[in-house]
């Protein structure tokens, strides 16, 4: 089954987002994808964030070949009668832009992909969160109607003097028990 | 989210490094294995253990404090809601049994056991020892109807868990159901 044919995840995206941000996918892949950032905030967010970063990287100035480059080439190549090279602070400078830029570059990619794993993480957790709170609700909603079933149940069937009796109750006490209706721990049973 | 609660998921991610085995904890018991839900019709499924609950206890940072505390202490959540499995009645009514003398045998109690026309709940609790419950299992089946199963492990004290329960009690199941983002 091709990538378009369902919903992308995140991960699936995440791994995409360079290619996609370059235009290097195909349209396919490309359409999988826009499926996905359509309903994804947080992949649409990391789209835009690469493309700034590819659209930054792109206005930097282009790097010229140093201007000593070729008399190098041709003195190691052993060529005759090339003339040394010019060096001098302008080719250092240079060389420290084109470091800087690969520097930067790698800052950057990792930040992004921190920022990805660290978001991945909280969302875990806030779901893990809401479904431990769900699955508390969901046991409580248990307790509850199996409570109320059992006071049902021992009002229907009259059953209050009998338990009463055998937890040696007086008659008023279970008179005013179901008054209030608060006989349901009488079914609770311990065995 | 904020610097707080992040620094809770890391705390709590350190922590569990160091916890024990949580396969080992008494409370566990595989209420998934009685096989009395629908796997194919599944409204709420949840299975957190050990890692996740930590991590989901650090996310509670800004939430009652009594829930933090419940879930920090425990180890393992299962519950299962959804349609009853196709088991003929003879069949459901047997693993039922099954699963009470098994619970039974290994020292658990029950605490109710409620049959309301075609529904039947079981509550059973395993004692920590400590005045503090290790586990609490339930199932409620009935008839071609809805099915429940819960496995709640860890050190829970029941005067807590009771508050927790009847906060969440006052909160709707469907809007606790929605609010737990989809997964990716």
């Amino acid at each position: 089954m091709s990538l378009s044919d369902e919903p992308m995840t995140c991960a699936e995206v995440t791994r995409r987002i360079e290619a996609f941000s370059d235009g290097d996918l195909e349209e396919t892949t490309v359409r999988g994808i826009r499926r996905h950032l359509d309903v994804c905030p947080t992949c649409a967010e990391q789209v835009e964030l690469a493309r700034t970063l590819t659209a930054e990287l792109r206005s930097m100035p282009k790097l010229d070949p140093p201007a000593g480059l070729l008399d190098d080439v041709r003195s190691a190549a052993g060529i005759p009668g090339s003339p040394r090279a010019v060096t001098g602070p302008d080719r250092r400078s240079r060389r420290w832009l084109a470091v800087a830029a690969a520097f930067a570059i790698a800052i950057a990619g990792a930040l992004l992909v921190h920022q990805q794993h660290h978001r991945t993480a909280e969302a875990e957790a806030l779901r893990a969160a809401a479904e431990v709170r769900l699955a508390l609700a969901c046991f409580g909603d248990i307790t509850r109607r199996a409570d109320r079933s059992a006071r049902r149940q021992v009002i229907d069937e009259n059953l209050l003097p009998v338990i009463s009796r055998s937890f040696g109750l007086t008659e008023r006490n279970h008179s005013r028990s179901a008054e209030t209706g608060a006989p349901g721990n009488v079914e609770r049973s311990s065995s | 989210m904020n610097t707080m609660k992040r620094m809770s998921i890391a705390i709590a991610l350190c922590t569990v490094a160091a916890m024990p085995l949580f396969a080992q904890t008494p409370g566990v018991y595989a209420v998934e294995d009685l096989g009395l839900v629908d796997p194919n019709a599944l409204e709420v499924d949840v299975n957190l253990e050990g890692t996740t609950l930590q991590i989901a206890a650090g996310a509670m940072q800004d939430q009652d404090p009594r829930l933090v505390e419940l879930v920090t202490n425990l180890s393992r959540v299962r519950v299962m809601v959804g349609k009853a499995s196709d088991l003929i009645p003879a069949e459901a009514k047997e693993r039922i049994d099954g699963a009470v003398a098994q619970l039974e045998s290994r020292g658990w109690s029950r605490i109710m056991r409620i049959a309301d026309g075609n529904e039947l709940v079981n509550i059973y609790s395993l004692d920590g020892g400590d005045g503090n419950i290790a586990g609490l299992t339930a199932f409620v089946s009935g008839e071609g109807d809805e099915a429940v199963v819960v496995n709640i492990a860890g050190s829970i004290d029941p005067v807590l868990l009771g508050s927790v329960l009847g906060r969440l009690g006052q909160l709707d199941l469907d809007e606790l159901m929605s609010a737990v983002p989809n997964g990716d």
